[in-house]
């Protein structure tokens, strides 16, 4: 694959540096003169000749070595141009259920202005229930849409109306374009957004010409009279003040040489510059410094380029940069660390007015337009937000899987585009969620200030889109990514497996089946006894199923589990899309297989699609440098389990957070909100796991120590406080579970024995056609039912 | 649609504790997260608003209605996009439609339909295994009463079966097919 960026390079024949080399050879040739001149003068004459022959073949041929550098430089792959990470796009359709503070959210990060009115691109206004937003162009993976000025009404209950401004009919969908989060830059850390010449503002041009090379447009690279006025300047202060490098030379200095000063290297620099600038236009040159030059360092990552330079400051894009904007990223020229406005915002903002102050003296700008220049803040906005370092662990999951399908190299200098499930909004409300449960639970339980650590994954629950993803309470620190690479013991989370390989057989396992929960005493091939208990220490005896998992009783599920094997449950896992190595033992079926929360959330992503899994995914399409497609990830299902079965288990899963482990849900989630989940607690307390979904997204968190050691927190007091914080505060579509081909609903009684809709208590639960109890009785001829039913309301 | 409140008692709860009416959890299921207190009936049987010690309350078993949007369905939208697929599957951009569809089931992922028309799309590809998940997906989403789509998933799984050289599959998908017709 390679760059298609084209780039205008006039190609000029020969070398001119060469042909000067030959002429001057004729020259010397041509001085040989005077047959009556001394031998000793002739040799002398003679030796001068061949040196200078000599010296200029050498400066010849450096001359042609250092053009064909220069030309490898500039013709070849000039920049190494990082592959540029997007969020999704957002989707504005009437009936979409997004408030005023998200789609705010949603314009703030994508660097749009916040305006009374509305006059151009990337601006928007707030009215009362109305927002009006020009949006900028963009080209999606799929088509182009179009920049355009768009008002949008919204109500409590989200989009009521969009209209194109100023038009009367009715937009019925549109996308804004998505939000820049990240890019994948080399290993030598050189970060750029690369731009042309034509996206670079005019008074970007002029602020440079200003203060750095007056003479750009007159001189061949090296200026002379500017030398001197540096060399005068500096003899008079005593001290370098001034620099004498046009910006071809700074460019060369960057672009080519290393940083050690010595004269050779500048001899070298202005040759070079000489080169350059007779090979190219002004222009190019232009172009090239734009990109190249160093405007600053954030960690490891090296921020070049005006075009990166203006979405690290300002979090957009060059050509929307004001003067007062563009006037800050000149002063950074020279010396970005020294006048970083982050850190030293005075000296940023003196070094800013300097430059505005010498363009209006030179009268690129008005005396009125430095004034107002003058008169802004710095508007920088805090560090690297919305450029990747706000959600490093989801930029970790690209980038992990691009690497399956992508050479490193392609990816950090291609100029990749590409297209991410991430929704800004979920996961910026998920990392509040976590942050702030984690807190409250540390005072709550005493716990040591900042001892747990967490991680939380949200996917689409029917397409298994990863909408965000946690990978530890500091949202921006690029570290340990938990949410990958945390990998625990999950508990009571495979309980679900269990179970649902029991109502896979439905001859023999039904929701109403009664299990034993009795004593489990197993020798394990070392000689050790296993001797799992329940967590209330008791022995239930017999239990219907479904309230064995909902109340996760761990002696029910190894009973149930051994009489159907271990294989069915290793099977199911596998289906899930859980590829790494199971062992076949019992303990397996209490949880002893460890697993991140991201693969925990591919299995409930499968239970929450029906039994459909989805590999989860976190890119949607990858376009080239010029914008064609390359390639789509599209979406795909696979069945992994009986829909009934599933139907069946999720019925379950629903009874788990209404009475069962989580049911502290019901007070943590708006009445209504019918979610489904598991709890998962491991030894010692040592993890706390929630896995559960709504109808339309799946989210697991999970809640530990880094150390490893017990936290004193179960499921439901740890990791379901997590999730039900982030569910409660995004829009969730609540679940309602259709009972798929083959499922029926019967009357049963507290029994399980079919019985009449009329009778008192009879409840009516879902079976796999067939598989319903046999046993009928008739309500009115039980007496012994009718008086426990009695007793219990008296 | 008609809305109704729980009723609820201690008495209630603990009836509804033993028996796990809640199992059910059919409570009739469907609310707006902003809008908490009314239940969107779907006539839909049992649990725990029929487990109620009045008998009269209880009412008869009916199979649970087509999944149905707590917010204004985003009818126009999903449409649209349908519509938008439509044209370019037959000018021959089957990619175009492909993504036309998958956002459109962005905005409504459990609408058969929309499955059902990414099988389609998906058959013009030639993506015979897919197709039959597909397929398989929508009819796992389509309520009982609408025949004609199982049906016409169906007819799709078929034909995507022979392609895949499953003969024997493929004549029991028609067969399901016919049933359904």
């Amino acid at each position: 694959m390679a760059s298609k960026k084209k780039r205008k390079t006039p190609q000029r024949p020969g070398n001119r540096p060469g042909k000067r080399a030959s002429t001057r050879r004729g020259k010397a040739r041509g001085k040989g003169k005077g047959r009556k001149r001394v031998g000793r003068q002739r040799r002398g004459w003679k030796l001068a000749i061949a040196v200078a022959v000599l010296l200029g073949l050498a400066l010849g041929a450096y001359t042609v070595f250092l053009s064909k550098t220069v030309r490898v430089k500039f013709d070849g792959k000039r920049w190494a141009e990082p592959a540029q990470i997007y969020a999704r796009p957002l989707d504005l359709y009437v009936g979409a259920n997004i408030g005023a503070e998200q789609l705010g959210a949603e314009l703030r990060f994508l660097g749009y202005r916040k305006v009374s009115k509305v006059s151009g691109p990337a601006q928007w206004s707030q009215g009362r229930g109305r927002f009006v937003i020009h949006m900028r162009d963009f080209t999606f993976w799929d088509g182009a849409e179009p920049g355009r000025k768009i008002s949008v009404d919204l109500s409590a209950s989200g989009i009521e109306d969009i209209r194109q401004s100023g038009g009367r009919g009715v937009i019925d969908i549109l996308r804004i374009e998505p939000a820049l989060i990240g890019s994948i830059y080399p290993a030598h850390n050189e970060d750029r957004v690369l731009v042309q010449r034509g996206d670079i503002p005019e008074h970007l041009v002029q602020g440079l010409l200003a203060v750095e090379d007056r003479r750009f447009y007159d001189h061949h690279g090296v200026d002379l009279r500017g030398i001197a006025r540096a060399l005068w300047a500096n003899i008079q202060a005593g001290r370098t003040v001034q620099g004498g490098s046009t910006l071809t030379q700074q460019l060369v200095k960057n672009f080519i040489l290393t940083s050690e000063r010595s004269l050779w290297r500048k001899v070298n620099e202005a040759l070079m510059a000489l080169i350059v600038d007779a090979r190219y236009d002004k222009d190019e040159i232009l172009e090239a410094y734009a990109n190249e030059i160093f405007l600053g360092q954030e960690g490891g990552r090296a921020i070049h380029g005006f075009g990166l330079g203006a979405r690290f400051y300002f979090n957009r894009p060059l050509a929307e940069l004001q003067l007062h904007e563009t006037a800050l990223l000149v002063g950074l020229v020279k010396g970005a660390s020294y006048y970083n406005p982050r850190k030293h915002p005075e000296r940023a903002r003196q070094r800013r007015d300097l430059v505005i102050d010498q363009m209006q003296a030179l009268g690129f700008i008005s005396d009125a337009d430095a004034r107002h220049a003058r008169a802004q803040g710095l508007g920088v906005n805090a560090q690297g937000v919305a450029h990747g370092h706000r959600i490093p662990g989801f930029v970790d999951l690209v980038r992990r899987q691009l690497r399956r399908d992508y050479r490193e190299e392609d990816l950090t200098s291609e100029g990749l585009r590409i297209f991410t499930t991430l929704d800004p909004w979920v996961q910026s409300r998920a990392g509040v969620a976590l942050a702030k449960r984690l807190q409250e639970i540390e005072e709550l339980r005493d716990l040591e200030k900042g001892s747990l650590q967490g991680a939380l994954v949200v996917a689409s629950a029917q397409q298994g889109e990863i909408q965000a993803l946690i990978g530890g309470r500091d949202t921006s620190y690029a570290g340990f990514n938990r949410a990958l690479d945390a990998v625990r013991p999950i508990g009571s989370l495979i309980k679900p497996v269990v179970y649902l390989a029991a109502l896979a057989q439905p001859r023999r396992y039904t929701l109403s089946t009664l299990i034993e929960d009795k004593a489990v005493d197993m020798a394990l091939p070392g000689g050790q006894r296993w001797q799992p208990r329940n967590y209330d220490r008791e022995i239930h005896g017999l239990v219907p199923l479904h309230e064995a998992l909902a109340s996760s009783l761990n002696l029910a599920t190894v009973n149930l589990g051994m009489q159907v094997g271990l294989e069915p449950v290793i099977d199911s896992l596998r289906a899930f899309g859980i590829e790494r190595d199971i062992d076949a033992f019992p303990s397996l079926l209490l949880g002893a297989l460890s697993l991140s929360p991201l693969e925990v959330t591919q299995i409930y992503q499968g239970l929450a699609a029906g039994g459909f899994s989805s590999p989860l995914r976190a890119i949607r399409a990858v376009l080239d440098a010029d914008e064609e497609p390359l390639q789509r990830y599209p979406l795909t299902v696979k069945q992994a389990a009986d829909p009934a079965a599933v139907f069946l288990l999720n019925r379950n899963l629903v009874e788990v957070t209404q009475t069962g482990t989580g049911a502290a849900l019901r007070g943590l989630l708006p009445q209504g909100m019918q979610v489904a989940g598991k709890t998962g607690t491991t030894n010692d307390l040592r993890d706390s796991w929630f896995a559960g979904f709504s109808a339309d997204r799946v989210a697991v968190s999970w809640v530990g120590r880094d150390d490893n050691g017990p936290t004193g927190l179960t499921g439901s007091r740890g990791a379901l406080r997590v999730w039900a914080e982030l569910m409660r505060d995004i829009d969730n579509l609540p679940l309602q579970l259709t009972p798929p081909e083959g499922v029926e609903y019967h009357w049963i009684d507290a029994q399980g024995r079919l019985t009449s809709p009329d009778c008192e208590g009879a409840v009516a639960f879902p079976y796999i056609a067939g598989s319903q109890p046999s046993e009928r009785v008739d309500c009115r001829s039980d007496p012994n039912l009718r008086g426990f039913l009695r007793d219990l309301f008296d | 649609m008609k809305y109704f409140k729980k009723p609820f008692s201690t008495r209630l709860r603990l009836l509804f504790t033993l028996l796990l009416a809640s199992a059910l959890g059919a409570c009739g299921g469907l609310s707006r997260t902003d809008r908490p207190a009314q239940v969107e009936e779907r006539g839909k049987p049992p649990a725990t608003t029929t487990a109620v010690p009045n008998q009269t309350q209880i009412a008869a078993y009916t199979p649970p209605a087509q999944p149905r949007y707590s917010r204004p369905a985003p009818k126009r939208a999903v449409a649209v996009l349908m519509r938008r697929a439509d044209d370019q599957k037959r000018a021959g951009d089957l990619d175009g439609a492909t993504v036309s569809l998958e956002r459109a089931l962005r905005i409504a992922p459990d609408d058969a339909l929309l499955w059902h028309r990414l099988a389609g799309v998906r058959m013009a590809q030639q993506r015979h295994q897919l197709v039959v998940q597909l397929a398989s997906k929508s009819n796992a989403l389509t309520a009982a009463g609408e025949r004609s789509l199982r049906s016409d998933n169906w007819r799709l799984i078929a034909v995507a079966r022979r392609a895949l050289g499953d003969s024997a599959g493929a004549r029991d998908a028609e067969q399901r097919a016919n049933a359904l017709h």
